[in-house]
């Protein structure tokens, strides 16, 4: 639909983009281009010095190009250099090609996806952002004496992207994406702990206005981890909270969904065989585009794909994976919204959005009941992912006889992500989204935003690293 | 902004500037799993500002003809520029010059 308040400037660069691949795409199979506006503030406190402050613009084109299965991809600043760029990037496919074009078919979409918002950012001025994170960070660093450095950011960026394909498909998409992260860190006699309390939202500043509310909890968990022992090292039986269920789902096992990830790897493709029991028949897990608010909120994907709920695992059976339109030709499957870029320096790629362990029925005492002796794992740290992951929990608190106990640090969980799935037992109905201000790395394009939510999960044989 | 306005304003700008021009040209080949990919080509175009003022530094990042109101003395590299917005930015931040 196309918009009547549609900017000077958007209805430019669609006009631009239009009369190129009106020029252009007899000489392709399949040409897309892509023009892009994006504006950006970021700031960043280190205790009471604001240490960075920016605002910024960037515009540029993308022109992706295929001719018998051979891609061209150019990008560039300059609006008057888009028809040299376009054919650049035309005779870098035609010099690949050697095939036919593969490409899953999908409907072309004429839309118009304006911001949502529920606070908008724009209404809230600079001072007011620092004078919160400001706020924040006194806080914090009042709460004791031993919390030595408390580091805080914030970022918020505003996007306008005008895509084309030569299938017909012509969107306008506006997209709004902020974050934020406050990080109190304690020390005495040697020790260091810090917590993080973090944010992230595609349509509500609201988010930044509430990140306070968990200031004091982390602010006390950092003092009272510098005298928490270490866990001692072993294969326990651990409850995860939704933070680190969801970091789990997102590294260990979204990353491996990412269809282009292993379309040339005969190995992996046998691995990832539909209808392959991967987890016990409680076990779902899918990836969303269609959650808004979220960071991973995404109503068409950059091939002009519309978003979905796409399952990946449904009563612990693999059912799916995360397609572009290329990756879904050469699976012979669906496309599914997958295909992202950063921005329009680079091609899209699978990607996920919101990457999820769908909702089980137990409680957490339900988790909790029968374990004589494990591990409650909470929040994430970071960590590595793929077929062996490891991951470092932010605390967490003995388990003895049912209850949780005392708290330890250095919690450190690893393992094989095929039998880590099929070791789940027990999945709660508490499912949270986690949407903190970090994003998802893939090759040279990060961050990229993502979302991934969980409930807590039980998983039995787990290593755990330690003392 | 056209260049012819941008230097101007750095040569009446009351305080210590610089500018920096940068205009590049990238060529990347991708493989993958011994199989090539894709050739990729990118124009990177744009400019960056460095004002020095009361002891502090501050620069903006901006890409071409397009307004920056930022300073982020880490990220020179980034280019455009506005000074009048800009100035704030520098003063809140502050960075000295060493």
């Amino acid at each position: 639909m196309r918009n009547p308040l549609r900017s000077k400037r958007t209805k430019a660069m669609q006009e631009q983009i239009d009369a190129t691949l009106k020029k252009y795409q007899s000489k392709t199979d399949y040409l897309e281009c892509r023009a892009e506006s994006i504006r950006k503030l970021h700031f960043g406190f280190s205790n009471d010095e604001l240490t960075r402050l920016g605002i910024s613009e960037d515009q540029g084109f993308a022109v992706r190009a295929c001719v018998r299965g051979g891609w061209g991809f150019a990008s560039l600043n300059s609006p008057d250099l888009l028809e040299e760029y376009t054919e650049l990037a035309i005779d870098q496919a035609r010099s690949l090609g050697n095939c036919r074009m593969n490409l899953a078919p999908v409907d072309p979409v004429v839309d118009f996806v304006d911001y949502d918002p529920l606070e908008d950012p724009r209404a809230v001025i600079l001072d007011t952002k620092l004078d919160i994170f400001r706020d924040l960070v006194t806080r914090a660093r009042e709460y004791s004496p031993v919390i030595t450095n408390v580091s805080a950011s914030y970022f918020e960026s505003f996007r306008t992207i005008v895509y084309m394909n030569s299938d017909g498909t012509d969107l306008v998409m506006k997209k709004m994406d902020l974050g934020g992260i406050v990080s109190p860190q304690a020390s005495r006699s040697g020790v260091t702990q810090y917590q993080m309390v973090t944010c992230g939202s595609s349509r509500d500043f609201g988010v930044i206005r509430r990140l306070g509310d968990r200031l004091e909890n982390a602010c006390r968990l950092t003092v009272d981890m510098l005298d928490a022992p270490k866990v001692k090292a072993g294969k326990y039986t651990v409850v995860l909270d939704p933070v680190l269920g969801s970091t789990f789902v997102h590294e260990a096992f979204g990353h491996m969904s990412e269809a282009d990830e292993y379309h040339n790897n005969p190995s992996m493709r046998d691995i990832f065989t539909m209808g392959r029991r991967f987890g016990p028949d409680i076990l779902g897990i899918y990836d969303s585009g269609l959650d808004k608010g979220t960071r991973g909120y995404l109503r068409y994907d950059d091939e002009g794909v519309p978003g979905e709920k796409t399952w990946l695992i449904r009563d612990g059976v693999l059912v799916g994976r995360l397609h572009s339109r290329e990756s879904a030709a050469r699976f012979g499957e669906a496309p599914t919204g997958n295909a992202r870029c950063i921005n329009y320096r680079y091609p899209p790629i699978c990607r996920m959005r919101n990457t999820c362990i769908a909702p089980g029925n137990a409680t957490f005492e339900d988790l909790l009941s029968g374990i004589d002796l494990g591990v409650y794992a909470v929040d994430a740290h970071g960590g590595t992912g793929g077929e062996m992951f490891s991951f470092d929990a932010a605390h967490g608190f003995m388990i003895r006889n049912g209850k949780l106990a005392e708290p330890v640090r250095n919690v450190q969980l690893s393992g094989n992500l095929f039998k880590t799935l099929d070791s789940i037992e027990g999945i709660g109905r508490d499912f949270t989204i986690v949407d903190d201000s970090g994003g998802c790395g893939k090759g040279p394009q990060f961050p990229l935003e993502t979302t991934c939510s969980s409930p807590h999960l039980r998983i039995r044989n787990v290593t755990v690293g330690g003392e | 902004m056209t260049l012819k306005q941008t230097l101007d304003t750095i040569r009446n700008y009351p305080e210590p500037a610089e500018l920096l021009l940068s205009h590049r040209y990238l060529r990347e080949v991708n493989f993958q799993d011994n199989e090539l990919k894709d050739i990729q080509c990118k124009e990177v175009s744009g400019k960056a500002v460095r004002v020095i003022h009361d002891g502090r530094v501050g620069a903006a990042p901006g890409v071409f003809r397009h307004r920056w109101t930022g300073c982020c003395p880490r990220r020179r590299s980034s280019p455009g520029w506005d000074v009048p917005r800009h100035f704030d930015c520098r003063k809140a931040t502050g960075h000295c010059v060493k």
